[in-house]
């Protein structure tokens, strides 16, 4: 061929081998993942209060793990038999799922106290066994919630199970208590308060409510997460002029510098699940933007996710980041960040639903984010699911709002 | 035929690398489109000399320990003024420093005095990344007063975050005037 045809044809397959415009983001389109049916024709509950209690939530948590759909009749992959029945403070409960070949798969007989909050218990430990029997997922019916609600006008910490009922009032400062991070042994809960007038970290022991005060240095204190060895706290410090991400030693009480960046905000510091690295906010570049440092300091590496103004970012247990993303005019969406996908790393999960999502967490399992969710500047919480089931109201806005949700680990 | 496909090779270099710089991805950077009142973010641009604005290597004072307060007052026949910020931004602007100015002159005229800078934020964003936003606000007031003579012994910052409001409406005139520092006398 002469020069000129061979001239047309180069820039052709040069064309054809320049990549387009990349996809920003993958959207999650599977709808939910597998689910068995449960039949619960064979399963008896008399008319109290609690036996009800009992059912509707363990129901309800079975729905909630996105492995089950309930039904009251044949057919059914499973049937749950057995009964429940409160005679006067104990509350009797046989229960057993049989597969369609008639072998029980699940079988456990419980007394337990019967008021609200052991009934409660009771449910979501029965929940949590039947989905790791039947479904081989890991079980977060008995995790708990860490928030900060305004029920009482002032934000205060606020505990609550993870379906989002037995709500608890944890403090009482009437100041300003804010961003609660869960200990990996899910005893205590590090969080901000302004219960001295300046912002501080404090711990507080759940089971028996005692307090101490971790950080106090001048200005701002605030951003503590724990990491997973427990002996050390992230934080974000202005002692020295500036914000910036310090590290805690807690036997020692010796404060590390890690971030030195231009003058700019930084924020919600989450640790990586192995404890090597910190996931955090900084504007140090303009926006706020996500950013990853090694636990002793170093490099500031940038994430590379995209979008114009990434927050509050949480790290979850099979190594993949959660975050919120400015999605429109002053509306967030969630996206994930996973660092092992081939290709394309990063996920959206709130695309095309109303309200702006905000500060994500993951749950134990990996699978669910716990977020809230604002419309017209009311917050409540959401459940989310990472295969694609629609998000779940669990605790709305109604005599206050709810923010920072946290399930335990 | 030679100078000809010497043509040719120019042709498809430069439209090569002009198809190429097409389809390079944007640096991340405010996007207008969504959000026409984001001040332009500097991105890559030269670091503010003076050193109360944002950006530069400027450290600012190392804060000292909390200053016994004292109990709080109201000057007489002060002007006292909030600081206002733009979104997103804790650079002290010029139009604004007059109000900073008045407070140091005060400062430096009465040593016993001490001051806290509350830093403010509007509600948009990240509540966490607020809390931090007015800390910067904050400093950069506090910074200037110690450029302006006041002692950094008897200044200190609290920042607010974004949740104490002085105005509740959800729109720009409210935002504008909760994006504040606030000045709390102490003797």
């Amino acid at each position: 061929m002469n020069f000129s045809s061979f001239f047309f044809l180069s820039v052709v397959v040069l064309c054809m081998g320049l990549p387009a415009r990349a996809e920003l983001t993958a959207r999650l389109t599977k709808h939910g993942s597998n689910k068995s049916t449960l039949d619960w024709s064979a399963f008896r509950v008399s008319g109290g209060a609690a036996e009800r209690l009992f059912l509707q939530t363990l129901q309800n948590d079975l729905k909630l793990s996105g492995c089950f759909i309930n039904k009251s009749a044949s057919p059914a992959e499973y049937r749950i038999v057995g009964s429940a029945a409160a005679n006067g403070p104990r509350l009797t409960v046989q229960i057993s799922a049989v597969d369609q070949l008639n072998s029980a798969i699940y079988g456990q007989a419980f007394e337990h106290q019967a008021q609200d909050a052991q009934v409660r218990d009771l449910a979501h430990r029965i929940a949590d066994e039947l989905v790791e029997k039947l479904a081989g997922q890991k079980g977060i019916a008995q995790a708990r919630i860490a928030l900060i609600g305004t029920a009482s006008n002032r934000k205060e910490l606020y505990l609550a199970g993870s379906d989002g009922q037995g709500i608890m009032q944890i403090t009482n400062d009437q100041s300003l208590s804010l961003s609660p991070n869960w200990s990996q042994d899910g005893r205590s809960l590090v969080y901000t308060s302004y219960l001295m007038g300046y912002p501080d970290i404090y711990r507080i022991t759940l089971n028996t409510g005692k307090r101490e005060r971790i950080s106090n240095f001048p200005g701002l204190n605030t951003g503590g997460a724990l990491s997973p060895d427990g002996q050390n706290v992230a934080l974000v410090l202005s002692k020295d002029g500036k914000p910036e991400l310090y590290v805690k030693n807690l036997p020692t009480g010796r404060v590390t510098r890690l971030t030195k960046t231009r003058s700019s905000p930084k924020a919600s510091p989450s640790w990586s699940p192995d404890g090597n690295r910190i996931v955090f906010v900084s504007g140090h570049e303009g926006g706020p933007l996500l950013y990853t440092i090694s636990r002793s300091g170093g490099r500031v590496t940038p994430l590379r996710v995209g979008g114009v103004e990434n927050v509050a970012p949480n790290w979850g247990p099979d190594g993949r980041i959660c975050y919120a993303s400015r999605v429109g005019r002053d509306q967030y969406g969630i996206r994930i960040y996973d660092p092992a996908a081939q290709g394309n790393k990063v996920t959206e999960v709130t695309s095309g639903q109303a309200g702006s999502f905000e500060d994500p967490s993951w749950a134990s399992n990996g699978r669910h984010i716990y977020c809230s969710r604002k419309v017209n500047y009311r917050s409540s919480i959401y459940l989310l699911d990472t295969l694609g089931d629609p998000p779940i109201a669990l605790i709305s806005s109604g005599k206050g709002d709810w923010y920072t949700p946290k399930a335990s680990p | 035929m030679r100078k000809l496909r010497f043509l040719f090779t120019v042709i498809t270099v430069v439209a090569v690398l002009g198809l190429t710089s097409g389809c390079r991805k944007p640096k991340s950077a405010g996007d207008d489109a969504l959000n026409p009142d984001v001040t332009g973010i500097d991105d890559g641009q030269i670091p503010d000399a003076t050193p109360w604005g944002q950006g530069g290597e400027f450290d600012g004072s190392p804060l000292g320990s909390r200053p016994d307060l004292g109990t709080e007052f109201v000057p007489t026949d002060l002007n006292i003024q909030n600081v206002l910020f733009g979104y997103d931004s804790s650079n002290v602007e010029p139009s604004e420093r007059y109000k900073v100015e008045i407070v140091g002159d005060y400062l430096v005229n009465n040593p016993e005095v001490s001051l806290v800078v509350e830093g403010h934020a509007d509600e948009r964003g990240s509540s966490d990344y607020n809390l931090a936003l007015s800390e910067r606000r904050a400093l950069a007031i506090r910074d200037y007063l110690v450029q302006l003579g006041a002692g950094a012994a008897r200044l200190t910052t609290s920042p607010m975050g974004e949740e104490y409001p002085v105005s509740f409406g959800h729109d720009e005139q409210s935002w504008q005037v909760n994006r504040r520092g606030e000045f709390k006398f102490y003797k």
